[in-house]
This record gives C-alpha cells, structure tokens and sequence, in this order.
C-alpha cells in the first residue's frame, strides 16, 4: 500500500472537518488533507436545502448549501487537499488506512489527526419495530438525500415517526413536493425538535403531531400499506394507510474508526472522550462536530471543529506536551451529557461546557459541583433535550477541585409543547413563540394603532409576535431539476407570506436548470407575483 | 439422449425444477454436472427469495436428527461434503462448533438422551461438557448452567449465498433460470410434462418439485394429494458487530419434543443472531415478525446468556418459514401421480444442511426413472464468488485495485463493500437487479446503518449499470420499486391537467 506523509489528516469534509482544516491550514499546519468518503464535500449541509443556518456564525440565514460553500470557500483559500470518494476503514495513532479509487488503497500518516465523521441515523432494526419488510421504510436523512440530492420521491403519503429535526424538516420539504404528510408521531410527551421547526414546518402546514404514542407495527408487501400506531397514554390503537415511514428517531455519532484503535466511547454522548482541547486520550487525536455528540446547530459545530483544528496544527508544529492534569467532568442529576468530559488545569481562561439536559425544563439552574462543594452556577430560563447548553467558565473555578467535578441542573418541568398542540385549532392571533423551548403562549390584539402582546416572556417573544401578526413570511426553498442531473438547490431572497407557501411549487412545476448557474444567480425574478426573486443556492454543475 | 428431441418441440428440457431455493438450485447444480439440457422456473424476482433467504444458516452435522430418517442419512452424509462444496463454489463457511447448555438435572438427562441420538446417527465426536468446561468455552453462558455437550463440526454458511453459488455454477454450466415465472399448470404427456408459466409453456421429460411452501400446490396441479405442507415462523434478531464476542459457538438450548428452541450464533460475517420461534400460521406469505414472537426471543437468548440484551445490539429483525409437511418426513420421491415428477419436499429445517445429499438423492430418482446420464463435456466444477476488498489482504487489495479502481471506492460504511463488488453482482450469471439481491450476494446494506449510508448509492448503481430510470428500480418483488417518481410529479400533473 501507497504511503502519504501530511501535517494535519481530518476525517470527513462536512461543516466540522472544514472548519478544522481551514483553521489547522490558518494556524500553521503546511499539508492537511481531508478524506471525504461521499462524491464533494459539504457532509449533511448538501442535503439541507431549507435556511436557518449560520444566524450565530455568520450572522446571515442561509440554506445549508450556501452554509457549506462560505466554508468550502474559506478552504479553498489554503493549501488543504480534500479526496473525495475516499474513506477511511482504520485509525491507529498518527495512521489512517484509506480507500480512494482515485489515489488506490492507501496509508496516510499523520502529525495529528481529526476525525469529524458526523452522525448516522437510528433504524427500525433499532427500535425493533415489528412487521413486514417492504419498501417503503426509511430513515429521515437517506429520504432527505434522495429528494434533495437525487430528485426523486420516496412515497405518495407519509408518516413520520419522530419529531426530530430531520423529520420536522422532511415534513415540511415532502409537504411541498406534493407528498401527503399524514401525521407526525412522538414517543416522547413534547417535540424533540426546534420549537421553530414545530411552529414552521408543522403548524404552517397544518400537520398534526401526535405526542406519546408510537408506531408498533409495520404493513404490506412488498410496499409499505399501513403502519400500526399506538397512542401510549391510553392504549389506543389505530392503523394509519401510508406508503413511507420516515424514521427520525435519533442520531448517533459514527466511532468505528475509535473503536478501531482500541479507545472507548461515552456511552452518554456516543462519542470519545475529549478534553477541552478536543484531545481524545491518545497524542495527536482530536475529535469534533456531529461524530463528537450530536449537536443542535451548525455553527456550534463549525466552532469547534475550528477548536480541534487550531489544537491539530499546534499539536503537528511542535508535539505540545500533554497537560499535567485533567479533571474529570461527571453528568449528574437532570445531565444526560456534557462535553468536554475533562478539563485540562493550564489552558485558556475560559472553558465551555456543552451540556444536554435529559428533561425540557424551565427556569434552570446548573451547578457545577465538587467534594460537596458548588464551584460555580448558571441559569437557563429553559432548555429541552434538543438542545446544548453553552456555559461559559473560568478555568480556575475547575483547578480549584480536589476530585472529579459534577454538574448537575435543577429546574421546574417544562411541557409548554403540548399547549402547541391546542393551539394548533386555535384562534388566529394565538401563537407559540418559537424563540425559545420555554414556548410561551402569546395573544395579540390590535387596539388602535397599537398591538398589544400578552404572554410574551422577554422582548424577543413580543417582536415575533407582532411580526407574525403583522405579516408572517417565510422563506422559500426547493430543488429545481437539471439538464446535468443532480437538482439544484434554489431559495426565496426574502419571505414569502405563509400562505402562499403552497401556491409556489406547482408555478415551478415546469422550471428546468438547462445552462450553468453561478450561487446566488437570480433565476426568477418574481416567484410569487410580489417581487421576490428565486436564487440559486449553489452553482452547478 | 438426445434423439427424443426430433419430434418434440423446439424448447424440450431434459429437467425442469420447480422452485429456486436451496434445494431447487442445489439440484440444478448435481444435474448440471451431466449433460442435460435444464431449466429452473422460479417465481420471485431472484433465487433464494423463500425459505433460503431467511433461516439460522447453520450446517448441522446430523446429530439430533430423528435416527434411521433419510433426514438423519442424508444431512450426516451432507455434512461431511461441506467443506469441499463451499471450496468448489467460493462460499464462505465457518467451523464454530456448537455447545448445548443443560441448566439442570432434567436438561443433563436430555443431553444423555441427544448423545445417543448423535451416536446413532453415525455422529461420533460429541462430547460430554463439565459445568467449568462449559463456562471456559464460553464465558456469558448462564451460569446456572450444570453442563452441556459440544458437537464440534457444527458449522455456519450463508443459505442464500449458498443457492445463489448452486444456481450460479449451474448456469455457467449451461442451466437456465426463470426469474418471476410461477409455475400454473403441469400436465402429463406421453413422454413427459408441460408446463405453463406466465410466460410460456415448457415441455419437458421430466421435473423436479422443489417448490418448498409451495410444494403440496405444485404436486395438486398432477392431481398428486400425498401431503400438505403448512409454514411454521421463526423470528430472529441480528445483532450488531460489536456483540460478536459474547459467543464463539452456536449455542443451544436443550430441545423440548416440540422444539429445538431459541439458540445464539455466530454467523459467517461476523454477527451473532438470536432465534428462532417455532409458531405454526396459516399464510405461506406471512413473514413479518410479531412484538410477541420477538419478546420471547429475547427471553430464550437471556436464558442462555444473560448478558445478553438483542434489544440493545439489534440493528434487524426478521421472520422465516419452515415447510412442514403433514407426513412428517422428507418427501423425495416420484409422485405417486406423475412418476416423471419428482418431489424434493417437505425439507422442514435442513435443507441448507442436507442440499448436496437431497440434489444427489434426486439424480440417482431421476435416472431410475429413465434419465440417462453422461458427463458434460467442459463441466467446470469451480464457481468463482466476487472477490470483497474487506476480505483482502493488502497484496490482493493492490491486485484489484490495478484490475479495476473502483475496488478502492467504498459504497457500504458498514460492510465496506466497494463499487466493483456491486458492479460485478449487476453483471453476474444470475444478475441482481434488485436491492435485496445486492444485499444477498454481496452484503450491502447489511450493517449497522441497514443502508441509511449506502441505499441511495446503491439505487444510481442499479440504474445506472441496468440502463433503467431510478425510479424503476425495486427493493425486491414488482411493486417494491424505492422512488415512487421525480420530484413535483403530482405539481407536473396538476401542470399537465
């Protein structure tokens, strides 16, 4: 097998091995090469062609292609090489075995390495869903992929199981591709997704979700033709006809290649151990984004792939010299995980905690605690599982600890989710705010020339409900079909007043891509008869 | 021989075999052997969709076969030709021996009792196991257990890759194979039967009933009412990789008179699964599992080995049939209607382990009724399989590679099975057409992501190297199909009304 020498090797070219090669290349590392085992770079952002990404990085809404592109961009700027088609099947320290049918089976040896491998999908193997085997039956993601990147439905009429992101966001896309979404079911009594997602891609659609209730059962062959659902609380059975289950019902981080070098994942997070240098427990290893813990957001993880890069470049430069003590950090009472899970004593001053709570809770309190003793504390007006806390943290307040140090959350139970529910049928100036999981109930009336929002918690609350009174928009995104095959992924340039949202697709029924187009490019000048232009997302082919 | 094709029709076959699952294929492949102009008919879209697709996958070596069947004769016999015939056809086999586990008095009593059964059978290398050998063999067994027998040349194979290599190696031989063709007539003639499909009608001089399920069906169509077949479910659990180490050996209970019961196993990849339940159904189509049947796998494996939780390490589930067959027996005879057919049925759970014994039974009932025998000129016994780069060493990883670059182009995250590996399944002598077809020859899609990574790859490879739309491309049967259309089909409707 071929030999390749690098600085810096990181494992998958999604927004987290981005991140970290643009920065190892920014902070020194000379040759970095990325290993992408699908056919281009851009990880899961290819696929998600809806908006909402990079409000905190970037500062801007933009769909996951043009997310993607901004850190492509900044890469292509350096010196780093990316293979694609090229996976990766084994990790020892400093070497990756790689498959690339362009560059042959080959061994890559590596200062320092970072894996950003991302996350796969749970499976109806894995939930043990009995029934028939027909097709029909997918994961979220994989159905996401074959309409966004193939172009091509799965189903004329779906249910979703799980109230994931994913699915919230599936719903919505199939919704306007013309497929049936029938219901949306949740095991759990409150939505696991963004409140927004619940807000924008379910109650915009008028899609039902079913809380605490469950599919038990799979029917028809060779294609799907029913599912059994049962409604936990009561018992209740009913069978749903449909012709795709889509299953969002989590994600775990994709650790084959640390489990190939003998290390040990946290069977709370899925991933390695890390520290608060992204270091896994062997020199030169580094882990971040998706294949580290699943995250919320992308620009969270964008972040830290560029933590783990920048420590890659240090480490490849000059070999730093391991930390003299790492304190460890326990999940406590109310934690599902947090992350890091040591903290060097040296290291800059602040260090953040990325913490998933197990129950949507509001009003919380987090305590960060040792040898009996509160090191420090943060509140939360609230925060669901869905989310990752961020806490912010001097480094001393850890050195201070003898023994491991805890952390733990109190905080009052949180089901504001289940008044989404009745709202849904409510009166039209009822809303639920989306800005935070706290999901206040929010009532507007006109008096005058004034609006007047009642059940908002913090100004943000009012300011969405006004806008939503006012004029909700939103915006637009689709694929467009292409002479050169792949859709192209296309947006609104601003918002489209919700009710319109289902009178754009069958206008672009007929629209097909058949010359190149740059990003950005204006393709219609006014989709919806209002001015708003429809842009293309990324270039092509 | 062949002077009877003067006067018949122009598609006269020597042998048609009904049925294109284990036994049907393994017949084909005995028969191929000499030359004789063959036909296997099956009715789904690719061999081994049945019974073949969905069982244990262990090759037993006979030894608690009912003693003085031909069952017992032909599986002990069978088990001793594995080996070989795995080598031939390039089929993977593993020698993981099995232990039975007594967790009492009463199961140490039985385990006396399988020993002679074994001894009777000719199977003479079982062992008696004490409580400690027991458990340092296999340290997660039940540590109630009190003792137990090791039968050492119990063994793993792949049925369906298996019936795929049988048919495969006959069809390189000559023999042809019907895909989506049902049998639905079968009438004497003078010198033989007629047979209709869909499709066409087949005269042959004679045929082989090896419609498994179906196989009491196929002998009604000659007016042949001997026995009844009826299907008995087996639900399993596979189990991820990373529980693979929990056992080396196929671990059984000991039987009751009803049923061998829930064991563990290893199998030729590298999973263990856990099962089968032993329920008789109505529907010979009925293969779903069920929340009931699934449950009291998990319990039979946790009597077994405690530690063991399918429900945590599960990544599918699936459900098989048995054939069992109301005179209790094999049935592999000529039919008492229609001497020229010939039954090979009512192979209730060993027809992987009996296959090469019942395909020679078969020849030797053929040429006693009249089919004469001559080698095939140019017979080549290899079949070769397609070679996977997870198994290669890195010599023969660089061989490949320099054959053909997309042996380093992996589509399967889990498997890592690469694009030259598909390509060649797509364009093998029994071409896969299907997802389940792949998935069958070459495993994709099998691992922990159960194709979440590789499925839409899979499809473009599909239509691609079958110069078919995506959207025609199935899971498995006609109406399978994975994409019901492109994006805004039903926008483009309403556009076109």
């Amino acid at each position: 097998m071929k030999t390749k020498l690098v600085d810096v090797a990181v494992v998958g070219a999604g927004p987290a091995g981005l991140a970290a090669a643009w920065s190892a290349s920014e902070h020194g590392a000379k040759d970095v090469l990325i290993l992408e085992r699908e056919e281009r770079p851009g990880g899961v952002l290819k696929q998600c062609i809806h908006n909402g990404f990079g409000l905190q990085y970037f500062g801007q809404d933009l769909t996951g292609p043009e997310y993607a592109s901004r850190l492509l961009e900044r890469v292509s700027r350096t010196g780093a090489d990316c293979w694609t088609h090229s996976m990766v099947t084994s990790l020892r320290p400093g070497e990756l075995t790689v498959f690339s049918p362009k560059h042959g089976p080959t061994t890559v040896r590596a200062k320092a390495i970072v894996l950003a491998t991302g996350c796969r999908e749970r499976t109806r193997g894995n939930l043990v869903i009995p029934g028939t085997r027909p097709s029909g039956v997918l994961t979220a993601g994989t159905a996401q992929r074959l309409v966004n990147l193939h172009g091509y439905l799965p189903g004329r009429r779906a249910l979703i199981l799980g109230s994931g992101d994913v699915g919230l966001i599936m719903a919505r896309r199939l919704t306007l591709e013309g497929v049936e979404v029938a219901r949306v079911v949740e095991l759990m009594p409150y939505a696991t997704g963004l409140p927004r997602n619940v807000a924008q891609c379910l109650h915009d659609f008028g899609i039902p979700l079913q809380l605490h209730s469950t599919v038990t059962r799979i029917l028809g062959w060779p294609r799907l033709e029913a599912v059994e659902i049962t409604d936990l609380a009561s018992g209740r059975v009913e069978l749903l006809s449909c012709d795709l289950l889509l299953l969002s019902v989590g994600l775990i981080c994709e650790n084959e290649l640390v489990l190939s070098a003998g290390l040990e994942l946290d069977p709370r997070t899925g991933g390695p151990y890390v520290d608060d240098r992204l270091a896994l427990p062997v020199p030169g290893l580094f882990a971040a984004g998706n294949g580290l813990h699943v995250s919320d957001l992308v620009d969270r993880v964008t972040v830290e792939g560029e933590l783990a890069g920048l420590q890659a470049a240090r480490h490849a430069a000059s070999g730093v010299q391991e930390p003299v003590r790492r304190i460890p950090i326990i999940s406590d009472e109310g934690v599902r995980s947090v992350v890091p899970q040591y903290v060097c004593e040296q290291g800059p001053q602040e260090v953040v905690l990325a913490i998933r709570v197990q129950e949507p809770l509001r009003q919380a309190r987090f305590e960060l605690w040792s040898s009996g003793r509160v090191l420090a504390r943060h509140t939360e007006r609230a925060c669901a599982p869905g989310q990752l806390v961020l806490w912010g943290l001097e480094r001393r307040a850890f050195a201070s600890a003898d023994e491991p140090c805890r952390v733990r959350v109190l905080g009052e139970p949180l089901c504001a989710p289940e008044s989404a529910h009745e709202l849904r049928e409510g009166e039209p100036q009822d809303l639920l705010c989306v800005i935070c999981p706290l999901g206040c109930r929010l009532q507007v009336h006109a008096q005058g020339h004034e609006l007047l929002v009642k059940g908002a918690g913090c100004p943000d609350g009012r300011r969405y409900a006004r806008d939503e009174f006012v004029q909700p928009k939103r915006a637009f995104t689709t694929t467009i079909p292409t002479i050169w095959g792949r859709p192209l992924p296309v947006r609104s340039t601003g918002g489209v007043p919700k009710e319109k949202l289902l009178a754009i697709p069958p206008r672009l029924a007929s629209l097909r891509i058949l010359r190149p187009v740059k990003p950005g490019e204006i393709l219609l000048p006014d989709m919806d008869g209002a001015g708003t232009a429809l842009v293309a997302s990324e270039g092509g082919p | 021989m062949m002077q009877a094709n003067e006067h018949a029709p122009s598609a006269l076959y020597d042998v048609v075999v009904i049925g294109g699952g284990i036994v049907g294929c393994a017949v084909l492949w005995e028969l191929a052997k000499y030359d004789l102009k063959l036909l296997l008919l099956e009715r789904g879209p690719d061999v081994a969709t049945g019974i073949s697709k969905a069982n244990s996958g262990i090759l037993h070596t006979g030894f608690d076969a009912p003693p003085g069947t031909l069952e017992a004769a032909l599986v002990t016999a069978a088990s001793h030709r594995f080996p070989d015939v795995c080598k031939l056809l390039d089929v993977p086999i593993r020698r993981c021996g099995a232990i039975m586990v007594a967790l009492n008095e009463e199961d140490l009593q039985a385990c006396e009792e399988v020993l002679e059964q074994a001894r009777a059978n000719g199977v003479h290398d079982v062992q008696r196991l004490s409580r400690a050998q027991l458990l340092e063999m296999e340290p997660n067994v039940n540590p109630c257990a009190v003792g137990g027998l090791l039968i050492p040349r119990e063994s793993v194979s792949c049925s369906a890759r298996l019936t795929i290599a049988y048919a495969e190696s006959a069809v390189l031989n000559g023999a042809e194979v019907g895909l989506n063709e049902p049998v639905l007539g079968l009438a004497p003639t003078p010198d033989g039967l007629l047979l209709q499909t869909p499709r066409r009608q087949v005269q042959t001089r004679f045929a082989v009933n090896a419609a498994g399920l179906y196989a009491d069906d196929v002998a009604r169509l000659v007016g042949d009412e001997s026995f009844r077949i009826t299907p008995r479910k087996g639900e399993f659990f596979v189990l991820d990789r990373h529980a693979s180490g929990i056992v080396s050996h196929i671990v059984l209970p000991v039987p009751t008179p009803t049923t061998k019961g829930i064991l563990v196993a290893p199998t030729v990849d590298g999973n263990l699964i856990v099962g089968p339940t032993a329920d008789d159904i109505q529907d010979k189509a009925d293969v779903a599992t069920t929340a009931d049947g699934l449950r009291r796998v998990a319990e039979g494996a946790r009597r077994l080995v405690p530690s063991l939780r399918p429900e945590q390490y599960a990544i599918a589930q699936y459900a098989g049939l048995r054939s069992v067959c109301s005179t209790g027996r094999f049935e592999i005879r000529p039919s008492c209607a229609c001497p020229r057919l010939i039954h090979a049925a009512g192979i209730r759970s060993t027809g992987l382990s009996a296959s090469p014994e019942i395909a020679r039974t078969v020849r030797e009932l053929l040429a006693a009724a009249g089919l004469s025998l001559k080698e095939r000129p140019g017979y080549r016994p290899e079949r070769p399989g397609i070679q996977r780069v997870r198994d290669a060493d890195p010599e023969q990883l660089e061989r490949l590679y320099s054959l053909d670059s997309r042996y380093a182009h992996l589509v399967c995250r889990c498997e890592h099975i690469s694009e030259a590996e598909l390509v060649r399944a797509i364009h093998s002598p029994i071409p896969a057409r299907t997802l389940d077809a792949l998935k069958r020859r070459v495993r994709v899609g099998t691992g922990r992501c159960q194709g979440g990574f590789c499925t839409p790859r899979v499809l473009e490879i599909l239509a691609r190297e079958l110069g078919l739309p995506p959207d025609s491309i199935c899971k498995d049967a006609p109406g399978s199909e994975l994409l019901v259309g492109p994006n805004k089909w039903r926008w483009m409707q309403a556009h076109e009304d």
